[in-house]
Formats: C-alpha cells, structure tokens, sequence
C-alpha cells in the first residue's frame, strides 16, 4: 500500500529495529508494495546488497503488535539483477556508480554545499540530518526558491510509467558501451532532473520524469533519495525503469551525461525548470521537518495535535501555493466551458485523491502524492484490507512523526478502522477537521471567490462514493471508546454540516415572511423530455428514494428481493449521506448512546446529527419520530438535570422538537398531548422576571436563556400555526409582556446583551404575528366560535408597545450589530401590525363605519418618526434611505435585516393607506387638520412618490445584479456537486444554502410588495420614451426575480407573473418592440398592430400557461384515490385532498418545479403540443405559442432600453436554446408560420438571433452545442424536424432557414450529420433557401472548411443518390454548401490520413458522372468552383492544375479518365 | 382491447371519399390532399414519384397519428401545372410504371416455368 511506503519516506531514518547486518534485499516492488512498513525505502536500497543470500521470506521490523499480520512475505526475484549483469565489481562499487555520473551535472543543477562524508555510520545519522537541516543548505534553498517563486506553471504529476520510460530510451541512446567508474568524484550533492514536456493546447502539463537527487550524507541515504524523488511509491514498474535508468547512468561517462543533460535541458522551458527545483527543494525543506521533529511522537495524544500542526506552518504556506495554482485553474476552467464542465469538475475531484491534511484539516502537499492505478485499484472499494494485511493498516505511521506528513482522505478513513483506538480517534479529528474546513471555506467562497484550495472538490471526493465515508463513520460510532465514538460524532456532524445550516436556517426564521423550513435532502432535477421541448427544469426528486431510507424488516419483504447488503447501504450513502446513515440504523444508536448518559459535549453532539437528520427530509423526521424511545429520552433529559440550569443541549433539544413538528402536524399534536411540549418549554410560564434580575445573572447566562426562550417561542409559533394551543396563549402572555415593551437601552448595551434581548423580544412578535393571523375579523360580532381564533383582547396593549418600538430616534448611533438586532424587532414589529392590520381590513367592502383608532395611531407613527420623506416635510434623509443604503452597504445579516424592516413598513402603509381610504374622510373636514394627519388622510403613499419611486430602482438595479447566483444549483444533472445536505449540498458557494440567496429572495419579497402598490401607468396616454423604459426594467427585473425564488414560495412567483402579463404590461412590451425595430438597422416595421383584444387573450393565455407549467406540484400517485375518482366521488377523497394541505410547515424541494431554469420564459413556445393527444392543458395550443413569441421578442427588445450596469437575464441564456425553442415550436404545426404576425415576430426573431450567431462567429466559439448542450438524443429530434418540414411546409421560407441553421458551421458536427442525413433522406435539400436568405451570414455556413469525414461522405452520397440535382436549379444553399466543401476539400491541401478519403470521395463522384451526365454542371460547377464572394471566373491555370489533379486519382482507371476528359473539353469550350 | 378493428385500416367508411381535395388558401398551386385508409406504402411512392416531376416545387406527405389510417399529402407545383394535376399524373405514372413492372415480372415467371417444363 502506497500509505505505507509513502510514509516511511517522509521519514528517512534508519528502521532501528533493524540491525545494520540483517539481510538487505533485492526486492521487487511487486513484493514490496505487498509488505509492510515500506522497509524498503527506509533507505535501504536493494542495490546495497545485490549479491546477499536470498532467503525466501522478508523479516518485517515493526512487528511488535498484537495483531498477528503476515510479517513474512514470500520474496519472489531480484529484479536488481540486471543492473550488474555487465560483471564489474558487484559489492558497493555498483550502488555508487548509480550516482557518480550525476556529480559531473552538478554545473547544470541547483548546487548544494557539499559535504564530507566518510562512510556508513548510522550511529550519527540522525545528527548528521540535523545539522544538515540547519546548515547553510536551507538557506541557499530558500534563495532559490524564491528566485523561482514567480513562476506560474501548472503541474499535473501523473503516474510516471509512460513519462519514465520516454526518457531511458532517450538516455539509452546516448550510453551505449562506456562503462565508467567515477568514484573519486562521488562527493557532493547532485541533482539531475529529467523531464519531458508535452505541451498540450493551453493546458502545459509537466511530466516528470525522473528525479535524481543526491545528497551528501551516506550512500545509503543518497539512494534512499534518489529512489523517493524517482517515485519508487508509485509501483513496481516505475522503480523498475527507474534503476533501469540509473543502471544506464551508471554506465555514462561524465561527458556523456553533460551531453544528454544540455541536450535536455535545453528542450525545456527554464520555468519548468524553476518550478521542479523549487518543489525538490520544498521536499528537501519538510524532510528536514520531520526529521527535527523526530523525537515527539505523542501520537495518540490527539489533544496535543495543534501544537504541533502550528509548527508545520511554514511546510503548509510551501505546500499552499502549488495547489492554489492547481485548484483556481481548474475552477476558472470550469466556469467557462459548459461542454466540459463535468469533465473539469471530474477532473478537480480526482485531484483530492493525492491531497495530504494535517490533523487540523489544512493541506499538506500533494507532491508526494502520486497515486498509482495499481495502488488505487488495490485501495479501490476503501477496504484495501484484507485480513492478511490488517497489520500493515494498522502500523500506518507508527514510527517518527504520524502527522507530519499528513494523510490522504482515505488513508485516514482506512485508519478508522485501525486497531489502536488513538489511531481511530486521529483519523477521526483529522476527517472531522478537514470537512469543518472545506464547509467554511465553501461559505466563505462566496465573498472572495479564490479561495486557495479547492475545498469544494475535497468536500465532494470526500463525501462522494469513493471514500465510503459514511459506512466508516457509522462503524466508528458503534466503537466501544469513548473518545472515538465522540470523535466520530464530532465528524458525522460536520458530514452533515450542522452548524452551518443551522446558522442559515436561524437566520431565515429571523425573517418574518417566513415560510418554514426547507427540507435540505439533496435533489436533482428530472430528465428533460421532448414533450416540454427538451426544456430543463422538470420536477425536483431526492436522489435517495424515500422508500430506500428506512428498509423495512426482512419479514415483511417479498421473497424474490435478494437480501438486503451493506453493499446497498453504502449505494445509498454514495446519493446522500444524510439519508445513507439514517438507513444504516444510526437512529436506535444514538437512542442507545442517549440513554447511556453521555458527556454534555457528546449529548450535544448527538442532538445536533438529530436535528440536521429531521431537517433532511420527511421521512428522516418520521423515522426520527417512529423511533422507539428516541424522542422520550430527550425529552426526559432535557427535565432530567437541574430544571433552572440551561445547557446548549436544552437549547437544541428544542429545536430538534420544534423542526419535528414542523414536518408533521401529527408529531406536534402527539407532542402536546404526551406533555413533551409542556415539558419544554416550562420556562415560559414561569414568573416573569423583571429585567434588572435578568440583567443581573450575568452575559453568560443571558445569552442561554435567551437562545432558549427563542427556540421555546418557536416551538409555540409552530403549534399557533398549526392552530394548536390558542387558548391556552394567555398563560404565556404575561412572562411575553416583559419582553415587549421597549427597555432602557442604555442599561442594555452597557451590560452587552442587546442581541440577547432583542432576539427574545423579536420572536415573542414573530409569535403574535402568527396569533394575529388567526385573529377573527374586527367587524364580527360576538364571540370566536371554535377554539381557531384568538380574541382581540391580548393585542390592545400590544399594539401601543409595538408603537413605542417605531420610534427610532437615536438608530444612527447605534452600533452594526445593535442595529442590527435592533431592526429585527422593528421588522417584526411591523410584521406583526400589517397582520392586524389585515384583519381589520374586511373583504369586498367599499367602505367602512367606523375606523378602530389604532390604524391613525399607526400612520402617525410612521410619519413622525420620518420613515419616508413627505413633500411638506424637509428632513435632512429619511429612514427608508437609511435603511436603504443599509442594505447596500452592510453586511449580510444586516442587510436582511434592513431589508425586512423595509417588507414589513411598505406592507404596513400599504394597509393603513388602504383603511384610511375606505374609511371615506370627507376632504373638507380635514382642512384644518395639521399637515401630518392631512398626510394621513390623503395616504401615505401618495405623498412619498419619490421615495418609494427610489426605492423600487434602487432594489430592481440590485435584483437585477443578484439573479445569477441562484444559477450554479443544477449545473449538473444529479445531486448537483456533493451529495452533503444543506449548505453542503452542491452548488458553489453554498448556493441556495447561503446568505447571498437568503438576501436574494428577501429583495425579491420586498420588490414583489413594492410592484403591489405602484401602478402601471396605462399604456394609452404615456408613450414617452421614458416611461417605456422604465416599464421594461421592471419587466426585466421581475424576470430576473422569478429565478431568485426558491421553492415554498409559489405565491410570489404567482403574483410576480399576475404582474408581468397585465395588460398595460403588454402593451408596454409591444411598444418596447416597435422602438427596438425602429432603431435596428435593416428591420422593417411592422405594417400591423396587435388588437386590444389580441393583447388581452395574451395576457390570458401566457398567464396560465406559466402558472401551470412552472408552478404545479406533483401529486403523488395514489392508486386508491384515482380508483375512487373513476368510480365518482365519494368521500374518501375529499378527505385526502384536505388533509394535504395543513400537515406540514415545511417546505420540499422534491415534487415541485422551482426555482425556475434560467430559460424558463421560453416554455411557451417550446412545449410540444401534438394535436392528437391532447394533454391537460385546457389552453388554445397555438395562442400560447403565438403569445410566447410576442413575449419573447418583447423581453429581447428589452435590453436596448436598459442601462450597461443592469445585466438581463434574457440575453444570459444561450443562444442555443432560443434558437431550439424556435425550432419547438414548429413541431407542433405550422399554425405560427401561418398566421401573418406572429410569422413576422418569428422571422424578427431569427434575424436577432443570427445576428448575435454571427457576432460570435467572429470569436471563433462553437456557440451551438445542440447535442451536448440541449440533449443528447437531439438527432430525433432533428429526424422529426425535418419530416415535419417535408411533410407540411410547402417549402416555407422561414421554416427552411431554421433548419438551415442546423447546417450552420458553429454546430457541433455529429449534429450537422444527422441534419443533413434527415434532409438528404427526405429528399428536400432543395427546399432549403439560398444562403443570403438564410439569417447568418453566408461565412457562417463556409467558413471553416469542412473536414469531418463522415459530413464529406454524406455530401457525396446525397450528391450520388442525386438528391442534390433539384437543388442546383432551385439555388438552395445546400448545394452551395456541398461545392464549397467539397471543392475546397478536394482541391485544397490534402495530406496524410485525408489523402485516401480524397481519392475516394474523387472517385465516386467521377464514376457517378461517368454513369450520370445529367450530373455535367454540378460536375463543372464542382472544377471551377471559387469562393462564392468573387465573381470572377478562375483562372484558367487553377482549372488545369485541378483537372491535372483529378486526372492524377484516377489512377489510369480508363472509364474515369475518359471522364475526366470529357469534362476537361467541356471546360475548355467553356472557357474559349 | 381498445384497439381498433382491423377492418378500420383498409376499409373506408361509408360517405367519406377516399380522397379529398383541398386548396391552400395562402399559397397559389398549393394543395393538401387527404388519403383515407392509406399508410407510408402509398404515402412515399406517392411523394418520391412526385419529387420527379419537375413541375412539383413540393410534396410531402404525413401520416397524421399511428392509429388514424389517413395520408395527409402536400402538394405545391408551378404555374405549368397544378396540384390535381400533378397528383393525377403521379398516379397514372405510377400505375403505368407497376404494369410495366407486373408485366415483365410475369412474362419472366413464364419463361421460366417454361423451361422448367421442358425439363
């Protein structure tokens, strides 16, 4: 195992085990990589001894352990024979002469201060590494290296088998004979590196060779060098050549080497150069590392580990920079090809395999790193070991120091399961410290986007299948230490990434709007299929099937099913992890070790994977919920200890209720009624302490029962919601009374525990938000009926404290993170009056009797603490500015927070506008009212115009610069990047996991309450410029919103697409197209106008249409219910249909379609709707298509209106895809060609879009990728296509020019093949239209000159089968194309390969003459073809010389040179 | 069991003509015809024997749906002629054309059971 041996070269000292005249061994590596503890290279070299007797079994050094591992392993051959086969003296002369040669490479190497060296003495060895450590050698070395520090170079070490044996075949050459002794010269440090370089396109990769390093301390040690730096872990066929080579250097004179050195080093690139010495020079340096270092070797004291680590610093900053090079590249690669994304991805992944961590989780250096096929096919399934070898896993590192030289991610999983509990404990920490790391920085990558090591790709590779993570953990937790099975917990909890999510979710709960949890099981999205036009963004699924969670017991299975195996376990883990270890029965464990008494840390540990397991999906919760005793001795610990103390685990046990709950209203009801909820949430009820007494107990304790009355108030949020526990609220009102009202500031942020009381504060609002919902209507009489509603009598008192709260003075001298708690109760303040508001509000009434006296109490409130600017009013800025620029220039946090208080203040005077205005004041009484209540009286909003006119851009300029970070999500089909949960799963940067999306989605609520009250002006009256283009960057920005949104909030979408297809909307969109034909150059008007009523059924039909298409959920398949309703409706189904609705608060990703694909907007016309099978849709097929294209055309013209600083999300989605969805929609009919304006639309369509295609052409990018871009069946695709346009086209012009684009050069060929395959089988190559009628430029279709094989066949034959003759007469393009390439390819410079395939596709078409004359002008065309942009004929020379080729393939075969002939006094004629 | 009668796929029904005409309103010389009870075997000679005539500038035909046993053919020609009467001469041709085929087939078989008679 390359563990071993890799670890032992780390640290090169004398086994001491070993005593000096045991017998060395020739070994073969084949041998070697069997044994164990890597004696080989603990610098012995095989070369020592050749001619020592060779017994048939290897003595192992390191025996000393219980386990009884094969110390003895049969030896098979000394493959070392070889290098003294030419008979000179055998015994130590040889083992020098391997490294004489180098010395004289000593002017061409990196010098090193030589040093005297007398002979074998292992007594002092270790001194000697010392001092040659600290000598002067270092510091030459630093020199160098940072002389070579600037070089970039990207190296790729790959197994060196190929690169090794390139190069002794170039040193053969140069050896032949010469045998030459040079041991006078062999003092002295050498170092010959030998590389051979490949430059491939960009990407350089380095491969090296073979490294020789000499050092001036031993011959023994010198070889032990020499063989490390040759990669001798890398197998045995690599140390194979490699003493090959060295035998063939051996046998070098001093010249001979200068020679092929020069030689070499001259075919390099002096970077490449530098970068290799200064990594030679990096191993040097951490050698030196561990060497001093030898003496620590606490390896089981894990608690000393930092200490250590901290030492390696200067080793990691070394090892840090080659992998940054190695890990932005990668990652700046992939963010540019879509095409190869995956392999890029791949590609990154399969790097961490060589990655080296440390003990707390940094990355060591890969340079050792290489990993062999052999190696990693023997460590393939992670258990590598068999039980023959267990020993030689379990002595992993023993000797020297085990951290220094870090360990791989699966050796360090190998090694949880090693037989030392500290071992297992270290692998542990270290797994748990390198995932902690990777979450962080993944997080982090978001705000600086280089990060220096590809944590991404280590998170990835770690959790992915590979490893078997998971099944490790999931033994380890089973172990019977403590300290490992508290390791083990620490590491399951950052597989899950608890604390991460955990810090997300908080944060989210903090906002009023929301919604409930969002499940964090990993998902992909369903396949795309043709009937949705191959469009992506089907229905999210879990990558685990929820039936393969909890395996039910083998008694209830089927007999046929094969039993169940870890092998399926480990499957499943492999799709997510979360769901892997809750299947491998993790839950009844954690029961166990709950009951068990555990530490408080590993309590909280345990409670923690609880929580991140519920959170993971419903049916993880239900498990969590189904498993015996789990809940109840949580609950029971939770009263167990003291009852005032409050611990972290308290805290947590809350939130793992309060998210159980959550999932299903049964659990909550269950809990409620076995007392559990009493139970934990007791403080509450308890006397309400004032708070001087709070204040009193000290920060520590403040900030515990904070986080715990928080969490306890969520509980009970979570039971109003589910309308659970209504009457029994007034218990708790009175302890929430102290928390309402508005404290001494100053005496709080003098004790510092602002946050501490704001956060309690702000919840119990966030409660009684939610008891305001279930407020009955103010108007209705009498009293609530059912138990549902609450009584209006808590919130009298209420109200006037939540007043006092929106006075808000002295926020500007607040600090960032008072203000920050600070706004969050003001939010929720706000949040929790709009509610009141609302309930006051009565449906379908224009006017109200009376007006309660808190609604003017409101509006007052917001105009005297200046919210807004008034016109009467001068302030100097308002709060809404504030609040404003807080969102633009805060942090994270705050700047949710700000943006929240501005949702709830807009919604709040939205509503008191609203109130005050069916409450019909009579305006003469309010002429003596001051100027604030004639504020009031004439609302709100309409005095601050501007303001909230500014607000609205200032938030749309920032949506529409938000939008992409929603997009990485589904950069791959399944389980985006990593299978972890939560922030941990896929996407970059946390993706939706993050604070980045949170703030997205929160502008995106407040831009959707901001479109709710401003109005659109109508269309009729305001055709200004302006006015139109402030109206299309809303559409633009509503667009944009759309993709922000995530899943669970359906109704924004919803209403943000009620917004988008208003009619006055649409006309603005009409207008917007007719300025943006105006301005374009070249573009007709249109010589018609859509209808009012034509707009109207627009507005209607694409309503609908992406209501239904995007924002439908699932139902999930239930054969009984679907029996029932063909039978009739009976009651059984009622009754399914309305329990679905209340269950849960949470919300999934699976079953639904959000967030939306980037290209959403197209699916209106690119759906499929065949006529005869009609789908559900009720809609008129062919209305939505032409609405589709109307909207289309419309939000591309949007772009020439807007500012460079506003991206739109319309020209971000590919080209390809348009051009597809065009395509689509004639799939389905010809009804769009026919009717005369949408065919105008589709035909401005195509020109748009060849014009961008002929932009791009310039860059010389292959921007049409249908078949890898789109899917990968798109040849049916093509197939369908072109029957539907040589079935019912009647040759139609503009149907021939989109699938002429399917012949465009910068499509992919295969693609180009099939298309022209359909066509030529369809017999319509004619009916394409001449390239200038196409919409690119003819260049487009020219311009590189076909060489694709297959493509040239295909011309040929079509040419053949005479499936071109038509299109000669008619001037389609197709034969334009086929003269091109054909002449082009014939006649231009063929070599090689091609010559054949010329002769060939010469051949054929002369033979087909010779048969067809009809085929003479084609033919003549053919010979004096030019390029179509001249004129003028070609010269008469070219068309000899062309004649005189053809004349050449026919090879004397008479009946084609007859033809040739023929054709050649044709020519002649011509010409004369 | 759903499935049509057999007898549907040949058999047209009664009061539908086995062939309708009908002139594209947009396009001169322009022309779908609908072929009952006919499949891809008519369909395809039909449209390649077409594709010869010089006058045709399109003609293609679709078979609606699997299990509707109808051709819908397009036919656009040029001025010289017209969709019916391309449509007419296609048939004769094509009628001609598998005589000619039937009878060279038959007088071959004749000639060759004649020599196997003499044997």
């Amino acid at each position: 195992m390359k563990k071993v041996s890799s670890g032992g070269n780390k640290n090169p000292k004398p086994p001491k085990t070993k005593p000096l005249g045991a017998t060395l061994l020739g070994i073969n590596e084949n041998d070697a990589a069997g044994l164990i503890g890597g004696i080989v290279e603990k610098g012995f070299s095989e070369t020592m001894l050749p001619s020592a007797p060779q017994p048939s079994v290897l003595p192992f050094p390191v025996a000393r352990h219980r386990s009884h591992g094969p110390h003895w392993a049969p030896k098979v051959k000394n493959f070392n024979v070889n290098n003294y086969g030419d008979g000179d003296d055998v015994d130590g002369v040889g083992e020098r002469e391997d490294f004489d040669g180098m010395d004289l490479a000593a002017n061409v190497a990196n010098p090193v201060p030589r040093k005297e060296k007398k002979g074998l003495d292992f007594g002092k060895w270790q001194e000697k590494m010392k001092i040659n450590g600290n000598s002067g050698l270092s510091e030459k070395k630093k020199e160098t290296e940072r002389a070579s520090h600037g070089g970039h170079v990207k190296e790729q070490y790959m197994t060196v088998n190929n690169k090794v044996s390139a190069i002794s075949e170039e040193i053969k050459e140069q050896s032949r004979g010469s045998l030459h002794s040079v041991n006078a010269i062999s003092k002295g440090t050498t170092k010959v590196e030998m590389e051979h370089t490949q430059h491939n396109g960009s990407c350089k990769e380095i491969h090296t060779v073979s490294e020789i390093e000499r050092k001036p301390i031993s011959h023994m040690d010198s070889s032990f060098a020499a063989r490390k730096l040759v990669g001798e872990e890398n197998g045995s066929i690599e140390s194979q050549i490699d003493s090959e080579n060295c035998a063939r250097l051996s046998q070098m004179s001093a010249d001979e080497i200068a020679e092929a050195q020069a030689e070499i080093m001259a075919k390099l690139n002096p970077e490449l150069i530098n970068a290799l010495k200064k990594r030679a020079q990096a191993k040097v340096k951490r050698q030196k590392f561990s060497d001093s270092e030898q003496s620590e070797k606490n390896l089981s004291t894990v608690t000393a580990d930092s200490d250590r680590t901290c030492s390696h610093d200067s080793v990691k900053n070394v090892a840090g920079e080659a992998q940054m090079e190695e890990g932005n590249k990668a990652s700046v690669n992939t963010s540019k090809e879509n095409c190869s994304l995956w392999d890029a991805w791949s590609k990154r992944v399969e790097s961490v395999r060589g990655l080296k961590f440390s003990l707390d989780g940094s990355v060591i250096n890969s340079d050792f790193a290489h990993v062999s096929d052999s190696e990693s096919a023997s460590s393939q399934s992670g258990s590598g070991y068999s039980e023959d070898n267990v020993s030689q896993r379990d002595f992993l590192r023993t000797e020297g120091d085990p951290g220094a030289s870090g360990y791989t991610i699966k050796e360090a999983i190998a090694l949880t399961r090693s037989v030392v509990p500290g071992q297992r404990t270290l692998a542990l920490h270290l797994l748990a410290s390198v995932l902690d790391r990777a979450i962080v920085s993944i997080c982090r990558n978001q705000v600086e986007p280089e990060g220096s090591v590809d944590w991404e790709a280590i998170w990835a590779f770690t959790l992915g299948p590979e490893p078997e993570l998971v099944f490790s953990l999931r033994m380890c937790l089973d172990d019977n230490h403590n300290s490992v099975v508290h390791a083990c917990a620490k590491a399951i909890q950052c597989v899950l990434s608890c604390d991460m999510n955990e810090y997300i979710f908080d944060i989210s709960e903090k906002t009023p709007t929301y919604l409930g949890d969002v499940c964090t099981a990993p998902v992909f999205r369903s396949k795309p299929d043709i009937n949705a036009g191959f469009l992506r963004g089907g229905f999210w699924k879990y990558n685990t099937k929820p039936s393969n969670i909890i395996v039910s017991d083998e008694s209830d299975k089927p007999e046929g099913e094969g039993e169940r195996t870890i092998k399926d376990d480990i499957v499943v883990a492999g799709q997510d992890t979360a769901s892997g270890l809750v299947r491998m029965e993790i839950l009844p464990r954690i029961c166990h070790l709950l009951e068990t008494d555990p530490a408080v840390s590993l309590e909280e540990c345990l409670i923690s994977i609880l929580i991140a397991l519920a959170r993971h999906s419903p049916e993880c919760a239900a498990a969590i919920i189904n498993c015996e005793r789990l809940v109840q001795t949580i609950a029971n610990r939770f009263t167990l200890k003291q009852q005032t103390e409050i611990n972290p685990c308290k805290i947590k046990s809350v939130i793992l209720l309060k998210v159980l709950a959550r999932v299903d209203k049964k659990s909550c009801l269950k809990f409620i009624k076995n007392g559990i909820f009493q139970k934990v949430t007791w403080h509450l009820y308890r006397y309400p302490l004032s708070l001087d007494q709070w204040l009193k107990s000290g920060k520590e304790a403040c900030k515990l029962t904070s986080a715990l009355l928080v969490e306890q108030l969520r509980l009970w949020k979570v039971c109003l919601q589910y309308g659970y526990c209504i009457s029994e609220f007034s218990d708790i009102f009175t302890t929430l009374c102290v928390w309402l009202s508005v404290p001494t500031m100053d005496k709080l942020i003098n004790n510092n525990v602002m946050n501490e009381y704001c956060a309690i504060t702000k919840e119990s609002y966030l409660l009684l938000d939610v008891l305001a919902g279930k407020l009955p209507n103010f108007y209705s009489k009498g009293t609530p009926q059912d138990s549902n509603t609450c009584s209006w009598s808590h919130f009298g008192t209420t109200i006037d404290l939540a007043l006092e709260w929106m006075n808000v003075k002295g926020i500007h001298n607040l600090q960032d993170f008072e203000l920050n708690s600070l706004l969050w109760v003001i939010s929720s303040v706000f949040n929790m009056l709009s509610s009141v508001l609302k309930a006051v509000i009565l449906e379908n009434t224009s006017s109200l009797q009376w007006l309660p006296d808190f609604v003017p109490k409101i509006g007052l409130q917001i105009i005297k603490n200046g919210y807004l600017r008034f016109s009467g009013f001068s302030e100097n800025g308002s709060l809404v500015e504030y609040l404003c620029n807080l969102r633009l220039k805060s942090e994270q946090e705050l700047a949710i927070s700000s943006t929240c208080c501005l949702q709830g203040l807009v919604q709040v005077i939205a509503s008191v506008d609203k109130l005050i205005n069916l409450a019909n004041l009579e305006p003469s009484k309010y002429q003596s009212l001051s100027s604030e209540d004639k504020i009031l009286a004439n609302g709100i909003l309409k005095s601050s115009v501007v303001e909230v006119r500014d607000m609205l851009t200032s938030f749309m300029r920032l949506i529409t610069n938000e939008w992409q970070c929603m997009q990485p999500i589904e950069i791959f089909s399944r389980g985006g990047l990593a299978p972890g949960v939560g922030v941990g799963w896929g996407a970059p940067g946390g993706g939706y996991w993050s604070l980045k999306t949170l703030l997205a989605q929160q502008d995106t609520i407040l831009l959707n309450h901001l479109l709710q009250i401003s109005e659109i002006p109508s269309a009729i009256d305001a055709l200004e410029a302006e006015e139109v283009g402030c109206t299309l960057q809303m559409i633009n920005c509503v667009l944009a919103a759309c993709i922000i949104v995530g899943p669970g909030n359906n109704s924004v979408i919803d209403r943000l697409l009620s917004f988008i297809f208003q009619v006055p909307v649409l006309k603005y969109l009409d207008m917007g197209i007719r300025q943006f034909l105006n301005i374009r150059k070249g573009s007709k008007d249109f010589r018609w106008n859509y209808e009012k009523d034509e707009i109207f059924s627009f507005s209607n039909v694409l309503a609908t249409h992406f209501k239904n298409r995007w924002l439908n959920i699932k139902k999930k398949q239930n054969p009984v219910s679907q029996n029932n309703s063909k039978r009739g409706r009976n009651s059984l189904e009622t009754i399914h249909e309305g329990t679905e609705e209340s269950t849960s608060l949470i919300h999934e990703w699976a079953h639904q379609r959000l967030h939306l694909p980037a290209h959403w907007f197209l699916s209106a016309i690119s759906t499929v709707h065949l006529k005869e099978t009609d789908m559900e849709e009720p809609l008129d097929f062919l209305e939505v298509s032409k609405g589709g294209l109307f909207f289309l055309l419309g939000i591309e013209a949007i772009p020439t209106f807007l500012t460079s600083e506003c991206s739109s999300p319309v020209q971000w989605v590919p080209i390809v895809w348009k051009l597809h969805a065009l395509s689509v929609v004639l799939l389905s009919g010809m009804g769009v060609l026919e009717d005369e304006k949408s065919r105008d639309v589709y035909e401005t369509l195509q020109n748009v879009y060849g014009e961008i295609l002929d932009e791009k052409k310039l860059s010389t990018v292959k921007s049409l990728q249908f078949e890898s871009d789109i899917h990968q069946n798109y040849s049916t695709f093509i197939e369908a296509l072109v029957d539907q346009f040589a079935a019912e086209s009647y040759g139609d012009e503009v149907f021939g020019r989109q699938i002429a684009i399917y012949l465009h050069g910068s499509v992919e060929a295969s693609v180009r093949l099939d298309a022209w395959n359909a066509l030529s089988n369809a017999r319509v190559l004619e009916l394409l239209p001449p390239l200038t009628k196409c919409f690119t430029k003819a260049e487009g279709y020219l311009e590189p000159i076909e060489d694709d094989e297959k493509i040239l066949e295909a011309y040929v034959k079509s040419w053949v089968s005479g499936a071109l003759e038509k299109a000669a007469n008619r001037g389609s393009m197709t034969l334009s194309l086929v003269l091109h390439h054909l002449s082009s390819f014939i006649f231009g410079n063929v070599a090689g390969e091609k010559l054949s395939l010329r002769n060939k596709l010469t051949k054929s078409l002369l033979r087909d003459y010779s048969r067809k004359q009809q085929h003479k002008g084609m033919m003549v065309k053919l010979i004096c073809y030019k390029k179509h942009d001249t004129t003028m004929k070609q010269p008469v020379t070219e068309v000899e010389k062309r004649l005189q080729l053809l004349k050449e393939i026919c090879e004397g075969n008479s009946s084609l040179v007859t033809a040739v002939e023929d054709l050649e006094s044709f020519i002649r004629r011509d010409l004369n | 069991m759903n499935a049509p009668d057999r007898y549907e796929r040949f058999v047209v029904p009664e009061g539908v003509s086995k062939v309708s005409y009908e002139r594209d309103t947009k396009i001169i010389n322009a022309a779908s015809f609908t072929v009952e009870r006919e499949d891809h075997t008519i369909g395809n000679i039909l449209r390649m024997q077409l594709h010869r005539d010089d006058n045709v500038l399109f003609a293609g035909y679709k078979l609606p749906h699997p299990l509707k046993y109808k051709i819908l053919l397009r036919i656009h020609t040029t001025s010289q002629s017209s969709p019916m009467q391309a449509y007419n001469q296609a048939i004769d041709d094509l009628d001609k054309e598998l005589d000619h085929l039937k009878n060279e087939f038959e007088t071959e078989l004749a000639r060759h059971t004649g020599k196997m008679m003499e044997y």
